[in-house]
């Protein structure tokens, strides 16, 4: 009985083991009081963020370019909250609940483009030159540098202005927000990848992979890569709040996606700015804290993971605690000492 | 009272994986100008415990128990006493020579820096430091304040820190393994310079080593200590003379002895350690060798070998042993291609390797085995063991099976006496020792026909080292490959080596049958060398010091 029980928990304990090994979960694991906070905190309005773009669909009362309710009545303009209208309607008569639910969708392609993109071109090209070096790289870690003084922003409205002429669909206007980021984006992978893979060159198993006869190719990417990605992580997160700001502020400009191509908050922002001034505010407030939650969610679980990622930021566990842990394993292994000498 | 007076010390350590007892209830004195040592291999909690009496452990840890450093207890002490501490009673030498120097400050800024932190005024300072540095036989110290650390070579650092250690007079020295980062030929040299002063100022010297042969050499008093406890405690004459713990005997039993004495050259035909005559078959046949690496300034290239000629025949073991910057480890790596720019006549194997296409070499690297001197990086930390070894049958035998790869290198493991099941370990969950054997067996996979071996054991503790060239040995008996074993240490290589090169400053000195290299020198510089070895005996530390020198 005993036994069937012990090797019950010691599979808990396994399972736990594994887990704790996940990304994330051994993040969350390792770090303690306010890294924890951080990244739960992060963690919570990311995934919020995420299921509400997924089910979208579902939770918004209307679509994002509806202006008439099912009945055919046309909505009103400017409407207060109400019932029929949560969060109110917009100068133009959309829904601004639904607009913003349905928003969260844009700003998670964006999100993902602007993420996926630079990692898909950057982290090869920097593990590349950093392998190899040579006059690739020379050429390579200039343009890198050369691309470090563009403004973000300039960039994407240019971009945007030659892909769609100002006023685009929805992907062209994401894929203007796309674009204008992995140019910026691709450096910033390249580079860290670059110093971590030429880092690594020189270590003990790199080495001992080109001295068993491997080609450069198999040794780059199975020694010395793998090794090469733990910062890429903390970039991503960073990069994905700023792809929504830089999304935002295309639509806030007026470079960004029609509203009945998609719905964006940084559009709806801009149309809501005559509104502030007369005393109608759900139309700005509601897109402006659905920006800031996603933002702050993703900064916040950077910071988190980057403070647990560095051992000196770390705290260690306090002595009490541990002296505590110590005393129960050794109060535990007695008892079961106990027991067995009853048997 | 003593100087220092050590009672039931505890240290604890938190960390992720528990509470970690470094120092486990220690009791230790020294006496006003006594010499005593701490030996242990790592882990022991040596640097610890010296670490303790002047406060450096930081905040995080535990400490109980009482440290009395002339009258105080340091355990209790306050910032200030600590700082007055420090330089003033106790001076310390670290093992580092080049990162223990900050190097954006001049020596003399350093110096000053340490001196009027004492309350001393800037120039009695700028006099001490000249006073101190020509005592330590600094070649013109009135330049040499002005320069930085970079300037100096590892010996000369330490020389500096010894004269800062010195400087405030103070009552104890600790020195922490203040000669492992150096060559053999200046260990020696500043071993001498710390007696000198010690005895010249009066100052007690408190010594941390894991060499047993430094600790006969220059402490009266050995403290042996073992995962945090002390496992004995005896004057050298009687440690050295009559070990009482077996693990002390353990300890002495595993230092490499070079045999000068008893060995007569036999100076006939090649044969090998067991008498066998050596295959006259070649495998690596070097002519006037050279070896480039790209300067810093652009164009400049570094001479690292000069015109270097040796072979090694068919299932023989050529030893290799020079000092740091010898160019012993380029050649190592010249031999399968990595490295620098090669010139002259090198053949592996019967293939030229110089001008090989890329191809070619990866072919005969296929036939070569390296084992590398850091266990620490020499696998891949984010794969398992398994994998590790399993990586020259991956590259080289792409169409094995799964099944047939991973029976393989369980035989491996096992021939190495690893445990097979270790397989699914992660590097670091294997100790340094049992990393070595890994990367041995990984050498092994394909049955190589040389194995180059650079450094195999000089990152291991004693004991450990023992155990692994005795299977490297057994190895080579075994499977008769071939070997190349650079080492800088020579009673390792005359454990090993059939025949033996020594090279100096990238060129070769001498070379031939290991016996008679190390028994009847021919040149000023190997005599300099086996002069300067130390053996674990009181009575003699420099056995070869008046045959050679």
């Amino acid at each position: 009985m005993t036994s069937i029980s012990n090797a019950k928990s010691n599979d808990q304990a396994g399972v736990w083991q594994r887990l704790i090994k996940l990304p994330i979960i051994r993040e969350i694991a390792e770090s303690n009081g306010a890294q924890r906070g951080l990244i739960v905190t992060g963690l919570s309005f990311i995934v919020l963020f995420v299921l509400v773009a997924l089910f979208a669909p579902l939770l918004a009362p209307y679509g994002f370019a509806q202006l008439k309710g099912a009945d055919g009545a046309t909505f009103g303009v400017l409407e207060a909250p109400s019932a029929v209208h949560p969060l109110g309607t917009t100068s133009t008569g959309y829904d601004v609940l639904s607009r913003v639910l349905w928003g969260s969708r844009t700003a998670l392609l964006a999100v993902c483009l602007g993420v996926v993109l630079p990692i898909v071109i950057g982290v090869p090209l920097g593990a590349l030159s950093g392998y190899f070096r040579g006059p690739l790289d020379k050429v390579l870690v200039t343009i890198s540098d050369a691309i470090y003084v563009f403004p973000t922003l300039l960039l994407a409205i240019v971009v945007s202005l030659v892909i769609s002429g100002g006023q685009a669909g929805m992907w062209p206007g994401l894929l203007s927000a796309a674009v204008a980021l992995s140019v910026v984006y691709i450096p910033q992978y390249f580079r860290v990848v670059r110093t971590e893979v030429s880092r690594l060159s020189s270590e003990g198993f790199v080495e001992a992979g080109r001295a068993m006869g491997a080609g450069d190719l198999w040794v780059l990417f199975h020694e010395a890569l793998p090794n090469a990605l733990r910062t890429v992580p903390l970039i991503m997160t960073l990069n994905a709040g700023d792809a929504v700001m830089t999304l935002a502020s295309l639509g806030f400009l007026g470079f960004g996606i029609e509203p009945t191509a998609a719905a964006e908050w940084g559009y709806d922002l801009n149309k809501s700015m005559n509104d502030v001034s007369n005393g109608v505010w759900w139309t700005a407030i509601c897109p402006g804290v659905a920006i800031i939650i996603i933002v702050l969610g993703f900064t916040l679980f950077g910071e988190g993971v980057n403070d647990v990622a560095d051992p000196r930021s770390r705290k260690a566990p306090s002595i009490a605690k541990l002296l505590k842990r110590e005393q129960t394993a050794r109060g535990a292994a007695s008892g079961a000492a106990a027991k067995e000498e009853a048997k | 009272m003593s100087l220092l007076d050590i009672a039931n010390l505890q240290i604890d350590f938190p960390t992720d994986n528990g509470l970690v007892h470094a120092v486990r209830g220690v009791n230790l004195n020294v006496e006003a100008g006594e010499r005593v040592a701490i030996v242990g291999e790592s882990g022991s909690g040596k640097s610890v415990t010296a670490r303790a009496i002047l406060g450096l452990l930081g905040d995080d840890c535990r400490i109980r128990g009482r440290i009395m450093l002339d009258g105080r207890n340091m355990v209790e002490a306050s910032a200030g006493d600590l700082a007055a501490a420090r330089g003033g009673i106790v001076g310390m030498v670290f093992q580092e020579p080049l990162s223990s120097l900050n190097p954006v400050y001049t020596i003399g800024a350093q110096f000053r820096l340490g001196l009027t932190e004492h309350g001393l005024d800037d120039k009695k300072a700028d006099e001490l430091c000249l006073e101190y540095l020509r005592k330590v036989d600094i070649p013109d110290p009135e330049t040499a304040v002005k320069k930085y650390p970079m300037e100096f070579s590892g010996g000369q650092i330490q020389r500096i820190m010894i004269a800062m250690a010195l400087a405030l007079h103070p009552k104890l020295i600790i020195a922490d393994e203040p000669t492992t980062a150096l060559d053999v030929t200046v260990q020696l040299e500043i071993l001498d310079l710390l007696k000198r002063q010690c005895a010249e100022s009066g100052a007690a010297l408190l010594m941390i080593s894991h060499n047993m042969a430094v600790v006969a050499d220059i402490a009266q008093r050995v403290v042996v200590m073992r995962r945090g406890s002390v496992v004995e405690e005896a004057s050298v004459e009687d440690l050295f003379t009559r070990p009482r713990d077996p693990y002390t005997k353990q300890l002495i039993a595993s230092v490499p002895k070079l045999e000068v004495e008893d060995g007569d050259a036999d100076s006939g035909g090649l044969t090998d350690v067991d008498g066998n005559d050596i295959d006259n078959d070649i495998v690596v046949q070097a002519n006037h060798i050279n070896v480039f690496y790209k300067g810093r300034r652009l164009g400049s290239r570094i001479h690292s070998v000069q015109d270097v000629s040796f072979e090694i025949h068919r299932g023989e073991i050529l030893g290799l042993v020079g000092e740091s910057g010898s160019g012993k480890s380029t050649i190592g790596r010249a031999l399968i291609g990595l490295g620098g720019e090669l010139e002259g006549e090198l053949s592996l194997l019967g293939t030229s390797v110089v001008g090989a296409s890329k191809r070619e070499m990866r072919a005969l690297r296929e036939r070569v085995g390296f084992i590398f001197q850091d266990p620490g990086t020499s696998f891949n930390p984010r794969r398992t063991v398994g994998e590790g070894v399993a990586a020259p049958l991956r590259i080289h035998r792409p169409h094995m099976s799964d099944q047939e790869v991973n029976s393989k290198v369980r035989t491996m493991l096992e021939a190495v006496s690893l445990d097979p099941d270790y397989v699914d370990r992660y590097p670091h969950e294997l100790s340094g020792g049992q990393r070595q054997r890994a990367s041995i067996a990984r050498s092994l996979m394909l049955d190589p026909e040389l194995i180059i071996a650079d450094e195999p054991t000089s990152a291991l503790d004693v004991t450990i080292q023992a155990k692994v060239l005795e299977l490297l040995k057994q190895l080579h008996a075994q499977l008769g490959f071939s070997c190349l074993f650079i080492s800088h240490d020579l009673a390792v290589v005359d454990q090993m080596a059939d025949r033996v090169i020594v090279l100096h400053h990238g060129k070769l000195e001498e070379s031939g049958v290991t016996g008679q290299v190390l028994h009847h020198p021919q040149q000023p510089y190997t005599r300099k060398l086996i002069s300067s070895v130390l053996a674990p005996n009181p009575e003699n530390p420099q056995p070869f010091k008046s045959v050679f020198a």
